[in-house]
């Protein structure tokens, strides 16, 4: 899996225009700074965990791909078909924490990429390809982009990314 | 706050859901690692199955019912011709009988030897298959290796040319040669890859008969063309290709490995891989729905061959070096698979005739004889991999 991939696959699990959906209208910039913050956190864990998780399980890193496209592709097919609902929220910058972090932006599919990219690329590289989809996310709940039309538009990138993903681990040696 | 416990909840369902969805698609790889001693035993099983198991004429039992104790009767040259290949492949690496065994196999290329147009062929009808040739020069050519024998020089070069003349101007292979109108128009899947590698052991073992000159046109018509032209999807896996790449690689001046073959060979480990880990994820209960039943020993076997002759000629090529432990790892799991999946001793005791089944492999209650060939080969190229790898620790 590349690098690049990593990246494109981390924004579109992710889908900064959802995120910025159901992002607070009251002081949003603080909703997606504590939210970025908690994804990364959580992103850091599933990553260190990948290694003995995988084996634990018996599943390659390869296998682990396929795994994690597979289930960007159930978030993406959501985002493409499913408008998005008001979300329900904790009160001020807990925003961040409930809706935006979990269940909005730390999705199965984020997850599973995690997982997948640590085995794959290493810690310290998720971490890094994890940080455009988070200052996407800012930049789209900044600017006010959570509408249908780009939240749909997302999904169906996440849909040909996941699909990417899949197809990598179906040829990784 | 009103309604966050319902979101969360209705949020910990999805995560459940497509955990399970990919649970069910996704399944843990049963692999392992057969110690040395499991590969040669397995391996002499395997000759043992093929001395047990010829007929006077050098015919083998091609196809037996284990449930039934039935011989189910039918042949195949091509496969016979690989049969010899890994039996002189096993000679070789000193697995007792199989040279003994090989040599009666002949009886049958000796009887079954037809002249064309454009030279010596072997089969059954009017139509022979190049890959019967390509492949009986492997074995011919494996024997003149391991005993020093030269007395089948003469055929080995005339196979040679009647291979020649089966290479097209774009590098393709004919798949048939007619005894009167030559090489036809069709192609196989795997004929390509089989009459490359015959063409490359022979510039090998005779240089100056320009063997070389063929070989590179097929070698670039795999890389470049052969998928797209013959077999756009799905993609074949040629561990007859890998054969021919790993041989290419010893000879004097070996071709270089361009961009293009890289990639090549690179998909082809990615086929190879892939179908390793999905058949280590067939082990019955839920499996056998999302799965299916286990592969031929046939298919498993050329999935061990594809990836040990890729690795004996990654070993010698940095461009993999990154991957030499997992393609390492895949090629012990093909291997696992077989030593576990192949009939023993205890196994065979009940069985009507053991002597069929002793050493073989099933599907279904069904062997053919290539799943003893393609094991075996598989196995063999195991072991030298590993004494490769032994001899460049040693050295390092």
């Amino acid at each position: 899996m590349t690098a690049t991939l990593l990246v494109l696959g981390m924004i579109v699990a992710i889908n900064p225009f959802r995120a910025a959906d159901a992002a607070p209208e009251a002081d949003p910039r603080r909703a997606i700074g504590v939210a970025g913050l908690a994804v990364l956190v959580l992103v850091v864990i599933a990553g260190a965990l990948s290694e003995p998780l995988l084996s634990a399980v018996g599943v390659t890193g390869a296998s682990a791909r396929i795994a994690a496209g597979i289930a960007m592709l159930a978030s993406a097919v959501r985002d493409l078909f499913v408008s998005p609902d008001p979300e329900p929220s904790l009160p001020g910058w807990r925003a961040g924490i409930v809706p935006l972090a979990f269940p909005v932006m730390f999705a199965p599919g984020v997850a599973m990429l995690a997982i997948a990219g640590a085995s794959n690329r290493g810690v310290a590289v998720l971490v890094a390809s994890t940080l455009p989809a988070l200052v996407l996310t800012a930049l789209a709940a900044s600017a006010g982009l959570g509408r249908r039309l780009l939240v749909a538009v997302g999904g169906a990138a996440g849909a040909l990314i996941a699909t990417l993903v899949v197809l990598d681990g179906v040829y990784a040696i | 706050m009103a309604g966050i416990a319902p979101r969360l909840t209705r949020a910990l369902v999805a995560w459940v859901l497509v955990i399970g969805l990919t649970a069910l698609t996704v399944h843990p790889e049963r692999c392992g690692r057969p110690i040395d001693d499991e590969l040669a035993t397995s391996a002499q099983l395997a000759v043992d199955w093929f001395a047990n198991n010829i007929d006077p004429n050098g015919d083998f039992v091609y196809r037996y019912d284990r449930d039934r104790a039935v011989d189910e009767g039918g042949y195949n040259d091509t496969r016979h011709a690989g049969v010899l290949w890994s039996l002189w492949q096993a000679e070789r690496a000193g697995v007792e009988g199989a040279g003994e065994v090989a040599e009666a196999g002949f009886a049958r290329v000796e009887r079954l030897l037809k002249d064309t147009v454009v030279g010596p062929a072997m089969g059954t009808g009017s139509t022979l298959g190049t890959g019967t040739v390509g492949l009986l020069v492997a074995a011919l050519d494996e024997r003149r290796i391991t005993t020093g024998l030269t007395d089948q020089d003469d055929l080995l070069v005339a196979f040679g040319r009647t291979l020649t003349a089966a290479v097209n101007a774009d590098g393709s292979v004919s798949a048939g040669i007619h005894i009167t109108n030559g090489p036809n128009d069709r192609r196989s899947p795997f004929f390509t890859g089989e009459v490359l590698w015959a063409l490359a052991r022979l510039h090998i073992s005779f240089p100056d008969q320009g063997f070389d000159e063929p070989a590179l046109r097929i070698r670039q018509y795999l890389i470049h063309h052969r998928d797209e032209v013959e077999t756009p999807w799905p993609p074949v896996s040629d561990h007859w290709g890998a054969y021919a790449f790993e041989t290419m690689d010893r000879w004097p001046t070996p071709p270089q490995m361009t961009d293009a073959a890289r990639e090549w060979r690179r998909r082809q480990l990615g086929l190879f891989s892939l179908q390793v880990r999905y058949e280590s994820q067939r082990v019955g209960g839920i499996t056998h729905f999302t799965r299916g039943s286990i592969a031929l020993a046939a298919g498993v076997g050329t999935l061990g061959e594809g990836l040990g002759n890729h690795l004996l000629h990654a070993l010698d090529d940095g461009d993999l070096s990154e991957h030499l432990d997992v393609l390492v790892e895949r090629a012990d799991c093909a291997a696992h698979l077989l030593v576990t999946r192949q009939i023993d001793a205890i196994d065979a005791r009940s069985d009507a005739d053991p002597d069929r089944t002793l050493g073989a492999w099933f599907r279904l209650g069904d062997t053919q004889m290539d799943d003893q060939q393609h094991a075996l080969s598989a196995l063999l190229l195991l072991q030298q991999v590993r004494a490769l790898l032994d001899t460049l620790e040693d050295s390092a």
